[in-house]
C-alpha cells in the first residue's frame, strides 16, 4: 500500500496522539511510529499518565456543592458591586427605599464619584434639550471626534456601539472636568429621546468603583469609576433602561 | 437569560477546578473565580453563543490571574497538600494518593505559564487551539510549553530515567 508522504513525527504529534487530538489518519501513523520506537512509546505513555494523575488529584473539586456565593452571582440581574464597601450596598437599598432619593452620607458613597454623578446629570440636563447646537462633532465625523477627544483627555477614547440598544450616537463635545478636560458624548433613539456619556479623568485613583444609580427629578444616571477616570451615563430613563447602555460603555473602556 | 444563567452554572466547577489547579488554596481560588464570575456576568451582552462558552470564560478568569499576579507583591503561600487536595473521587488507593501528592507538589513547581498549559490542556481538555487563545499565545509557543512541562514533571516524577519501563496501566 503506497502513501502520500507525510511529515515525519514530531514532538508535538505525541502529545497530540497523547492528548486525542489527532486527526485519525495522523493518529494511525503515530501508533505505527511509536510500535516501533519505545522511546516515544514511554513518552506517550508518560504524558498520559500525567493527565490521569491531574484528574485523580483535582477531579474531586467538581462533585463539591458550588459555594453560595458563586450561585449568587450567577444568579444575579446585575453585578455586584465589587469594591463598594457593605456599607455601601445598605446605603444604597436604603435609598432604593427612599425613592430613589439617594442620601450620600447614608449610602457612604465615594463623594467624588457621587459628584461626577451630578456632573454627568447637568450635562444631559443643559445639552439634550439643544436642537440646534446639541454637540460640537457631529458622528458624522466620528474618527476626528474619537482622535480629538483621545489627544484632549490624554487616553484612549471610544465611542461605544449602542445601536442594539436602539441609541445611536450623535457626536461629542468637549468639556470642562474639574481640572482636566472632560468629555461628553450624546446619543439618541427613534423616539428623539437622548442619553449622555459623560467622562472625566479628575478622580482620585482609588481603584475601581461598581456601577451605581441614582435619579433626581430629571435624570437619572449610572455612573462609575475605573483609576481616575469616572464615568456617567445619564438621561430620562430608569435604571433597568439605563444600566445596559452602562455596562456597553464599561465594556468598551476597561478593555483598554 | 434562563439558558444562559444555567449554561453559566454548569461550568463553575470547571472553572473551580482549573483555578484549583493554578493557586491550590482553595480559598483564593474561589475568589478568584467569583470575580471571573462578576466580570463574566458584567459582560455577558458580549459573550456570543455561536463561540463556546468554557473558553470564553477561561480567558476571563486567566487575565484576571495574570493581574492579580502582577499586582500581587509575593505569592501567597501555598497551603499544605493535606488541606488543600480534594478527596479523590472513588477510593483511590495509598498508592494513588501518594502519586495525587507528588503529582500537585510537582505541578506547583513548574513555572505559573506551564502550569496553566498542563493543566488546560491536560484536565479541562481544551484543544490546542482553545487552550492557546484563553493563554493569548500562539500555538507554536502553545506546544513548546506544553513539552517543556510535561518533560520537566516526567523529570521530577522519576519517569523519564526508568528503563526499562515498568508496566503501568494507563487508560
Amino acid at each position: 500500500m503506497t502513501r502520500k508522504p507525510s511529515p515525519p513525527i514530531s514532538t508535538d504529534d505525541l502529545h497530540g496522539y497523547a492528548d486525542g487530538q489527532l486527526p485519525p489518519a495522523r493518529a494511525a501513523e503515530v501508533e505505527a511510529y511509536i510500535a516501533a520506537h519505545p522511546a516515544a512509546a514511554r513518552q506517550v505513555e508518560d504524558y498520559r499518565a500525567i493527565n490521569a494523575a491531574l484528574h485523580r488529584a483535582l477531579d474531586g473539586v467538581l462533585d463539591e456543592p458550588i459555594p453560595a456565593a458563586h450561585m449568587d452571582v450567577a444568579r444575579r440581574r446585575r453585578p455586584r458591586p465589587t469594591l463598594a464597601a457593605a456599607a455601601s450596598v445598605a446605603g444604597l437599598l436604603i435609598g432604593l427605599a427612599g425613592g430613589w432619593l439617594l442620601n450620600d452620607r447614608l449610602s457612604a458613597d465615594r463623594p467624588a464619584t457621587a459628584e461626577l454623578a451630578g456632573r454627568a446629570a447637568a450635562a444631559y440636563l443643559v445639552y439634550a434639550p439643544e436642537k440646534r447646537h446639541p454637540v460640537e462633532v457631529s458622528a458624522a465625523d466620528s474618527d476626528h471626534l474619537k482622535a480629538w477627544l483621545s489627544n484632549r483627555l490624554g487616553m484612549t477614547f471610544r465611542l461605544p456601539r449602542l445601536s442594539e440598544l436602539g441609541f445611536e450616537l450623535v457626536g461629542g463635545r468637549l468639556m470642562a472636568g474639574n481640572d482636566t478636560p472632560a468629555a461628553l458624548l450624546m446619543y439618541e433613539d427613534a423616539q428623539g429621546r437622548r442619553l449622555v456619556l459623560y467622562v472625566s479623568k479628575d478622580l482620585p485613583a482609588d481603584g475601581e468603583h461598581a456601577m451605581r444609580y441614582r435619579r433626581d427629578a430629571a435624570a437619572g444616571v449610572v455612573y462609575w469609576s475605573d483609576g481616575s477616570n469616572g464615568f456617567g451615563v445619564s438621561g430620562d430613563f430608569s435604571e433597568t433602561e439605563l444600566m445596559p447602555a452602562a455596562r456597553v460603555v464599561r465594556s468598551q473602556f476597561s478593555a483598554l | 437569560m434562563g439558558s444562559r444563567r444555567a449554561l453559566l452554572i454548569a461550568e463553575i466547577p470547571h472553572l473551580r477546578r482549573y483555578a484549583r489547579a493554578l493557586l491550590r488554596d482553595p480559598d483564593i481560588a474561589d475568589d478568584l473565580v467569583q470575580n471571573c464570575l462578576e466580570r463574566a456576568l458584567s459582560r455577558f451582552h458580549l459573550w456570543q453563543p455561536e463561540r463556546r462558552l468554557r473558553p470564553w470564560l477561561f480567558t476571563i478568569m486567566h487575565n484576571l490571574h495574570v493581574n492579580a499576579v502582577r499586582y500581587r507583591v509575593s505569592r501567597p503561600p501555598l497551603v499544605e497538600l493535606d488541606d488543600a487536595v480534594m478527596p479523590a473521587a472513588g477510593g483511590a488507593s495509598q498508592e494513588d494518593s501518594l502519586q495525587t501528592r507528588a503529582v500537585l507538589a510537582a505541578i506547583d513547581e513548574l513555572p505559573e505559564d506551564q502550569r496553566a498549559v498542563v493543566t488546560l490542556v491536560g484536565i479541562e481538555e481544551l484543544s490546542y487551539k482553545d487552550a492557546a487563545d484563553v493563554l493569548g499565545i500562539p500555538l507554536g509557543t502553545l506546544m513548546s510549553r506544553l513539552h517543556r512541562a510535561r518533560e520537566r514533571l516526567r523529570e521530577t516524577l522519576g519517569m523519564a530515567e526508568r528503563r526499562p519501563a515498568p508496566i503501568r496501566r494507563v487508560k
